[in-house]
């Protein structure tokens, strides 16, 4: 197995505040690697050490099996990153901005000119050519930042929560676009407090909190690791202490949360669930409305994992 | 990659609209509005010759006399400074309108300047006047206590104003306080230079801007970056600084013959203004508004101590702690421009020269280890 980039045991301290603890990851050439967490997770901290950025206080890092380091020229080469910030010129035009960053990587003058020109086309900027980033509404300006971070075709790509602050239609094209360059061969590392963004396109997904991993794997595997298997919601007005005691009997149920008439009801695996809900419900005479079957998501896995919600 | 950096340096120094107002536009206002507001003392004769002033004795002011007496007799048979009669209203009045009398005095308890022919004949009685109003207090104070300082007293004033004259008609060198104004306007241009380099360094400081990360991932090195962005900065400045000195010389300032001389400075001057900037731009605890603020108060505040704004800070500096004007480039530069005009030699102009690279060098390295001491703990 090849790695992009291995991390082990990172340790880095602002002062007293301790950012990343003994953090370790593995991300495989040509995957997109989702890291999930909440905001002040440590994210940004762990990008901006693999790339040199920062200065860690223990640990590891290789990229491309290199070791990494403010002057691995031939290992930047290979990197392009995509900023939480917008980080651009605003004395300089789209295609300039474009121009100068892959300049900085490039610099036979051909060959540039064909990838400014992708770059362009890539984030659907061709009518904005001239515009400078003033100019440019929140959705565009972002493109314009992916295009600066891609444009030199790296072979591994960090973004850092890239559709922050991005309206719902330039976000899909954003992921979209995300996808494209995986499948044009560039192993992608995708930061986000967004579970759902991180659900659609990650392949493998490193859940993190408070500076540590605290679990990873497939969508699915991540599922898979909780109890919580499938909850179900119905509004059934007037149940008694009895009548949550014998659901809590039913199969698979291994919680039951009635706040008169919501009843959640969690359960840790089985099939035809609903069904046997509804049975008991009809068998009592118990009128219910509203049933709702729920998978769960990463929230859930975070949630069981570290007691609270992974939204803030 | 250096011509790649070097060219889109260019570009936003161009486009960097702050930056152009502030060293080229604000100079340029600020130098035509002062030749403006200072008249026409370079279109009239700079020779000094002796002025006639009729006197209307309204009142007779036995000071005032006394004075006008000293001025009007020479030392030693030199020309004498005044010459003075003494007529009534009407005839002073026609006779400087004619041309006899280059101004009218009008003597009573307070002296007043009547009509003058020109402007720089206007400036001499006039400070003879003001000299004597300001002195007639303290004049009152010296009879009552001790009559006989009187005279003392006069000949102080008569001196002071002597001197003036003579400060106002020195012809080849230039050395006149407005001129040095216009110096002082060119050091300043040179020393605003540091705010676009103050914005470039910011842009370049890994620590102080999301484009310092961008470009600290590059696969291009910083300090190739940074050593090309300043040659940008530089040439750019310095083009400033050449149309500042033609603009100038185009309006009519007398900036001397020496005009080509003048360019290394400005080139240096350039360097250390630009230098500033990038010194000031990479620290990294300072805010951006924070760093504008030093910017602009370190700039102006030693084009003030240049005398940018009065004239005697430079001099009162040069008897009380000299060091400060050894290492103030506004005031490097425009003692290099006042020694280019004034003296044969060019000792202290290379004294400056040298004096003002090594600032520049100094501020450029302190800058380097900072931005290579970026990758700390705080981005
Ligand atoms: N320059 C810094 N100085 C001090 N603390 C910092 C600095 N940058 C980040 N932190 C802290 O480190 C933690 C992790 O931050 P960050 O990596 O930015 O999280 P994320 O990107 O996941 O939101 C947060 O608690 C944050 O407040
Ligand atoms: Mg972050």
């Amino acid at each position: 197995m090849k790695y992009a980039v291995e991390v082990n045991n990172l340790v880095k301290r602002y002062k007293e505040l301790l950012a990343l603890d003994h953090f370790s990851l593995a991300i495989k050439e040509g995957e997109i690697f989702g890291l999930l967490g909440p905001n002040g997770s440590g994210k940004t901290t762990t990008i901006n050490c693999i790339l040199s950025l920062l200065n860690f206080d223990k640990g590891e890092i290789r990229v491309f099996g290199e070791e990494m380091s403010p002057s691995a020229y031939d290992i930047k080469k290979n990197i392009g990153v995509v900023f939480q910030n917008v980080a651009v010129f605003d004395e300089l035009t789209v295609y300039e901005n474009i121009d100068y960053f892959c300049g900085l990587y490039i610099s036979d003058k051909k060959l540039r000119r064909e990838y400014v020109e992708d770059a362009v086309r890539f984030v659907g900027l061709e009518d904005y050519r001239k515009f400078h980033p003033k100019k440019l509404s929140g959705g565009l300006l972002r493109r314009l930042n992916i295009a600066c971070g891609i444009a030199h075709k790296p072979k591994l790509i960090f973004f850092d929560e890239p559709t922050v602050a991005v309206d719902p239609q330039s976000r899909n094209r954003i992921l979209e676009g995300i996808q494209e360059l995986n499948r044009a061969g560039a192993t992608i590392v995708y930061t986000s407090h967004y579970m759902e963004e991180v659900e659609q396109i990650c392949d493998r997904i490193l859940i993190m909190d408070k500076g540590r991993s605290i679990a990873i794997g497939t969508n699915e595997e991540l599922k898979q690791m909780i109890k919580n298997k499938e909850k179900i919601t119905l509004e059934v007005p007037s149940l008694t202490k009895d009548n949550l005691a014998e659901i809590h009997q039913i199969k698979h149920v291994y919680d039951v949360e009635y706040d008169d008439p919501f009843l959640a009801i969690t359960f840790d695996g089985g099939t035809n669930n609903v069904v046997h809900i509804v049975n008991y419900l009809e068998e009592r005479r118990l009128v219910f409305s509203g049933v709702h079957s729920q998978l769960p998501t990463l929230n859930d896995v975070f949630l069981e994992i570290t007691g609270k919600e992974l939204r803030d | 990659m250096f011509i790649h950096n070097f060219k889109y340096a260019f570009k936003q120094m161009i486009r960097n609209k702050a930056a152009i107002i502030w060293t080229l536009i604000f100079p340029l206002a600020l130098g035509s509005i002062m030749f403006l507001a200072f008249g026409n003392i370079y279109d009239s004769d700079h020779v000094f010759h002796t002025l006639n002033v009729a006197v209307v004795r309204d009142e007779e002011n036995i000071y005032f006399e006394y004075l006008l007496d000293e001025l009007s007799t020479g030392d030693d048979g030199s020309e004498t400074l005044l010459n003075v009669e003494f007529l009534d209203r009407e005839n002073a009045e026609k006779g400087t309108v004619n041309g006899d009398y280059d101004a009218v005095i009008y003597e009573g308890r307070e002296i007043t300047l009547g009509v003058t022919k020109s402007d720089i004949q206007q400036e001499i009685v006039r400070s003879i006047v003001e000299q004597y109003n300001k002195t007639v207090s303290m004049i009152g104070d010296v009879a009552k206590s001790n009559p006989a300082g009187i005279p003392a007293v006069i000949s102080t004033l008569s001196d002071s104003v002597r001197g003036y004259a003579s400060q106002e008609t020195t012809t080849d060198g230039n050395t006149d306080m407005y001129t040095n104004y216009f110096y002082a306007i060119i050091a300043m241009s040179c020393l605003f230079g540091a705010y676009a380099a103050c914005d470039f360094s910011e842009k370049l400081a890994l620590a102080a801007s999301e484009l310092g990360k961008r470009r600290s991932i590059a696969r291009c090195s910083k300090g190739l970056q940074a050593v090309s962005s300043f040659f940008a900065m530089w040439i750019v400045q310095l083009a400033v600084e050449i149309i500042t000195i033609f603009y100038l010389k185009a309006i009519g300032v007398n900036l001397g013959d020496k005009i080509l001389h003048m360019i290394p400075v400005v080139a240096a001057g350039a360097a250390v203004g630009i230098a500033l900037g990038t010194l000031i731009g990479s620290v990294p605890v300072l805010s951006q508004g924070q760093k504008a603020g030093i910017t602009t108060s370190v700039s102006l505040g030693l084009c003030v101590m240049a005398d940018l704004c009065a004239e005697g800070i430079k001099d009162m500096v040069e008897h009380t702690v000299p060091i400060l004007n050894r290492i103030n480039p506004a005031v490097l530069i425009s003692d290099s421009f006042y020694a280019l005009n004034v003296f044969d030699t060019y000792e202290r102009y290379f004294r400056n020269l040298i004096l003002l690279t090594v600032i520049a060098v100094v501020f450029l390295a302190v800058s380097y280890i900072i931005l290579r001491r970026d990758r700390g703990a705080s981005i």
